[in-house]
C-alpha cells in the first residue's frame, strides 16, 4: 500500500508553563503523532496528560507566555504548502485557524456565545474563511445546519443558544466548524458533557461527516468506548508523553504499555464485577506483561533488561532518568511504545525502528465496522 | 442515505417568559419615568418662551406683587383669598359671578368653594403656587426637571462611557497594565468625590469666567458651558464603580469557552472584543446606567443645593428645594416651595432605582423562577 502524504505530523513536541515564581511545569514532553487525510486518530489519556494542550497548540490557542514551546515541530499540509504550526505568521495562522483546522469543544453549553444567534456565529466563520457574503453565506450556513441534522435550519439561524439543548448546541458547533470545510477537525472531548444516547448520535454524525467531507479527525477523549467505535489509530498519552501508538484493533488485542493495559483493565465489565467482590481495577495495580517484553527484547536482539516500557510507576533501570531518558520506538511492525532509553536501546539506534509514529490505516467503510462488544478485556 | 444516520431534531421553541416585564414595580417606575421625562422635556418650548414686554423667558417671569401665592387648589384664608381674587381681571370675575349667580363683590370675597377655585383656576400660574418673586413654581419645576434629568443622563452617559472603555481595556490587557489601571481607580476612590466635583466645577468655571471676554460668549453659550461643566464634573468622578464592574466581567468573560471558540474559528482580536465580548456586557452596562442616573441627579441636586451647581435664575430640582427650604421657617410656611421640588426629585429617584433593580433582576442569571 502506498503511503499518502501525512496531513499533520507532530514530532517530539514539548511545551511547558510557568506559573510566575515556581518551577516550570512540563505539560507536554515528547508528543509525537501523525494524522493522515480522512483518518480518525484518537488521543486517549487521563486528565492532565497533555492531550488537550497538544490539541490547543495546533490551533495556536495556548497563551504564550505563560506557555513556551521547548522543542518539537508540528508540520501541517496547508493549502500553501507544508507549514510548521508552531511557527506561523499572523496571517497564515488566521487562515489556518478555523479555515483549515477547526475545533469543537467539550462544553457545548458554554462554547456558543449566548448573546449572538447561531446564525451570527456560523456566518461569521463563513465570512472569515470563505469570503462569502449575504445570501450566499446564508445558504452555506443553512446547508451546514441541515447537514448536522437540525430541522428547520432557517429558523435555527435566528435562534439563540439558550433555545437549544446540549446535543443541538454541539451540532451547531459542528456545523460552525464544518462550514469552513476544514481539512482537520479537532474534537476535544466532544461528548463528555452529553448523555449516552446523544453521545452516540454526535459521534456517528462526526464519522458520517468525516467521510462525506473527506477530512481528518483528531479525537481527544478519555472514553475507550468512544475510541473503539470511532478511531482508526489510537495514541495513548501519559504524563505529557505519547506512550503507545497503534492501529485500533491491534491496540485492543495486544496492548504493550502497562498504562494502556491498565486503562483497558479499568473498563468495568459485568462478569468480572461478580467474580472479584465488585472491586474495580485501578491504574496503578497493573504491571507490564513480562513474557511479552522478553519476547520483544529477544526479537530485536537486546537483553531482557534493555528493552523495558517506560512509565513512572516502574523504577528506572540503571543509568537512566525518569524525566529525560525515554524514547518512542516501533517495537514491532505498526506498534510504537515508549521505552526506557537504556544503554542497549541507545546503542541499537535506528536498527530498532522509526521513532515517528505513523500509520495510514483507515477504517473499513461503514457497515463492516468493528463491533464494540468485541472489545477484549485485558486481565 | 447519510441523512438517515442521525435523526433530525425539532426546531427550538421561543421562550415565552420575558424577564424584563416580570417586575411590576420596575414597570410602574418605568411608566412614571416616561411620563416625567415627556412632561419635563415636552414643555421646554413653553417654559422657555419669552413673555411680556421685557422678553424674559417664562420660567423667570413674575411680579413680586404676585409672590408667595399658594397652589390654586389648596385651602386659603380670607386675606389670601382677597389678594388672589384681586388678580382676576374684572370681566372674568363678572363672568364667574354670573355663572354662580352671585354679584362680583361677594364672589371676590369668597375664600372657598367652587366660586373661589373657579376664579383662581383662571390664573394658571398658581397651579403649584408662586415663589417670592411671583414666578410660577409649576413652570420652574418643569424646567428644573428637564435640567436635572438632562444633567443626570448626560453625566451617567459620560461615566458609563469612561467606565466601560477603562474597564474593558484593563480587563482585556490583564497582568501589569490591569494592576496599574485598577490601582489608579483605587486611589481616586480614596479621594472624597464631592471635593473633586467642586474642584473641577470651580476650576472650569474660573477658567471660563476669566476668558469670557476674549471668547465673546453669548449669554446662552455661557449657560451651556456651565451646564456642561457640571455634568462633565459629575460624570468624571462617578465612572469608578462602572470601571470595576466592567473589568471584572471582562476578566471572567474572556476565559469563557465561547471566547476560546471564537479564537478557534479565527476571529481577529478586535472583533473578539467588539462583537463577542461587548454584547455580553450589555446587561451590566444597562443596569449600572439606570443606577448611575439617579446618583448623578442626586449629586447635581446636592451641588445646586450647596450653590455650586446650576446657577440661578436657571432652576433645578436641587436649587428649587434649597430656595424652598428658606421659605419654611418660624415666620411663614410657604410649604409648596419646599414640598413640590422635593417630591418630584424623590419620586423620580425612586422610580429610577426601581427600574434599575428590575433590570438587575432580569439580567441576573441566578434569579429564581418562582412562577
Amino acid at each position: 500500500m502506498s503511503q499518502p502524504a501525512p496531513l499533520l505530523e507532530v514530532t517530539d513536541l514539548a511545551l511547558s508553563f510557568s506559573n510566575g515564581s515556581g518551577p516550570r511545569i512540563q505539560a507536554v514532553d515528547g508528543a509525537s503523532l501523525t494524522v493522515y487525510p480522512e483518518q480518525t486518530v484518537a488521543v486517549v489519556g487521563e486528565s492532565g496528560c497533555g492531550k488537550s494542550v497538544t490539541a490547543m497548540s495546533m490551533m495556536g490557542l495556548v497563551p504564550m507566555p505563560p506557555a513556551r514551546t521547548d522543542r518539537g515541530t508540528m508540520m501541517f499540509d496547508s493549502s500553501s504548502g507544508r507549514v510548521d504550526l508552531l511557527k506561523l505568521d499572523r496571517a497564515t495562522l488566521r487562515r489556518v485557524r478555523g479555515g483549515e483546522i477547526a475545533m469543537i469543544f467539550q462544553e457545548p453549553m458554554t462554547s456558543l456565545n449566548p448573546v449572538l444567534t447561531i446564525g451570527d456565529q456560523i456566518l461569521e466563520a463563513v465570512r472569515l474563511h470563505r469570503g462569502l457574503r449575504g445570501s450566499e453565506a446564508e445558504s452555506v450556513a443553512i446547508e451546514a445546519l441541515t447537514e448536522v441534522g437540525i430541522r428547520d435550519p432557517e429558523r435555527g439561524l435566528r435562534s439563540y443558544p439558550h433555545e437549544y439543548s446540549g446535543g443541538m448546541r454541539q451540532r451547531a458547533m459542528i456545523a460552525m466548524a464544518l462550514s469552513c470545510r476544514p481539512k482537520l477537525l479537532i474534537a476535544d472531548e466532544p461528548t463528555t458533557a452529553l448523555d449516552v444516547t446523544i453521545q452516540k448520535q454526535i459521534l456517528d454524525l462526526i464519522t458520517d461527516l468525516r467521510s462525506r467531507h473527506s477530512m481528518a479527525v483528531l479525537l481527544i477523549t478519555h472514553d475507550l468506548g468512544v475510541v473503539a467505535e470511532q478511531a482508526d489509530v489510537v495514541c495513548v498519552m501519559y504524563a505529557g508523553r505519547v506512550v503507545e501508538y497503534a492501529e485500533i484493533s491491534h491496540l485492543y488485542r495486544r496492548p504493550l504499555h502497562p498504562y494502556t493495559r491498565a486503562l483497558l483493565a479499568c473498563i468495568p465489565s459485568l462478569d468480572r464485577a461478580q467474580s472479584t467482590d465488585s472491586q474495580l481495577t485501578t491504574v496503578s495495580a497493573v504491571t507490564g506483561d513480562e513474557s511479552e517484553w522478553t519476547r520483544l527484547a529477544s526479537e530485536s536482539g537486546l537483553g531482557i533488561n534493555d528493552l523495558r516500557p517506560w512509565w513512572v510507576w516502574h523504577d528506572a533501570p540503571d543509568g537512566t532518568d525518569v524525566e529525560t531518558d525515554s524514547r518512542l520506538i516501533e517495537v514491532e511492525a505498526g506498534h510504537w511504545v515508549r521505552v526506557w532509553s537504556t544503554a542497549g536501546v541507545r546503542d541499537a539506534g535506528d536498527r530498532l525502528g522509526s521513532t515517528q509514529p505513523s500509520l495510514a490505516t483507515r477504517r473499513r467503510p461503514a457497515g463492516q465496522r468493528g463491533d464494540r462488544h468485541a472489545m477484549p478485556a485485558a486481565h | 442515505m447519510a441523512e438517515q444516520t442521525v435523526p433530525a431534531l425539532a426546531a427550538p421553541r421561543r421562550q415565552r417568559d420575558n424577564p424584563l416585564t416580570r417586575s411590576k414595580v420596575g414597570l410602574a417606575g418605568l411608566a412614571f419615568l416616561i411620563c416625567m421625562t415627556a412632561a419635563c422635556f415636552g414643555s421646554l418650548p413653553f417654559v422657555t418662551a419669552t413673555v411680556g414686554d421685557t422678553a424674559t423667558p417664562r420660567y423667570n417671569a413674575g411680579e413680586p406683587r404676585e409672590g408667595r401665592l399658594p397652589p390654586m387648589w389648596a385651602p386659603v384664608d380670607t386675606e389670601q383669598a382677597l389678594s388672589l381674587n384681586r388678580l382676576v381681571a374684572d370681566k372674568d370675575a363678572a363672568r364667574i359671578a354670573a355663572e354662580f349667580g352671585v354679584d362680583v363683590e361677594s364672589a371676590r370675597k369668597t375664600t372657598s368653594g367652587e366660586v373661589a377655585s373657579a376664579m383662581r383656576r383662571h390664573w394658571d400660574r398658581t397651579f403649584l403656587g408662586t415663589d417670592e418673586l411671583g414666578r410660577s413654581l409649576w413652570v420652574r419645576a418643569l424646567l428644573g426637571g428637564a435640567i436635572s434629568l438632562g444633567i443626570g443622563i448626560a453625566a451617567a452617559a459620560i461615566s458609563v462611557g469612561i467606565g466601560t472603555i477603562y474597564g474593558v481595556i484593563a480587563g482585556a490587557a490583564g497582568g501589569r497594565v490591569d494592576a496599574i489601571m485598577m490601582r489608579i481607580v483605587d486611589v481616586i476612590y480614596g479621594l472624597p468625590y464631592i471635593l473633586l466635583v467642586v474642584l473641577l466645577a470651580v476650576a472650569v468655571d474660573g477658567f471660563v469666567s476669566n476668558n469670557a471676554a476674549d471668547w465673546d460668549l453669548t449669554q446662552s453659550q455661557r449657560l451651556w458651558i456651565d451646564l456642561a461643566t457640571l455634568f462633565i464634573a459629575i460624570g468624571g468622578v462617578s465612572w469608578l464603580t462602572m470601571a470595576r464592574v466592567i473589568r471584572g466581567q471582562v476578566l471572567s468573560l474572556k476565559n469563557q469557552p465561547f471566547m476560546e471558540a471564537a479564537r478557534a474559528i479565527g476571529v481577529p482580536v478586535h472583533r473578539q472584543f467588539l462583537r463577542h465580548l461587548l454584547p455580553n456586557l450589555l446587561g451590566p452596562i444597562i443596569v449600572y446606567t439606570t443606577l448611575t442616573v439617579p446618583q448623578a441627579i442626586l449629586q447635581e441636586s446636592f451641588l445646586s443645593f450647596l450653590g455650586i451647581g446650576v446657577k440661578p435664575p436657571l432652576p433645578s430640582w436641587g436649587n428649587l428645594a434649597a430656595d424652598g427650604l428658606d421659605q419654611v421657617n418660624r415666620h411663614r410656611s410657604d410649604w409648596w416651595l419646599l414640598l413640590f421640588p422635593s417630591v418630584l426629585l424623590g419620586s423620580t429617584l425612586l422610580a429610577l432605582n426601581f427600574v434599575g433593580e428590575g433590570l438587575r433582576e432580569a439580567f441576573d442569571p441566578k434569579r429564581e423562577r418562582q412562577e
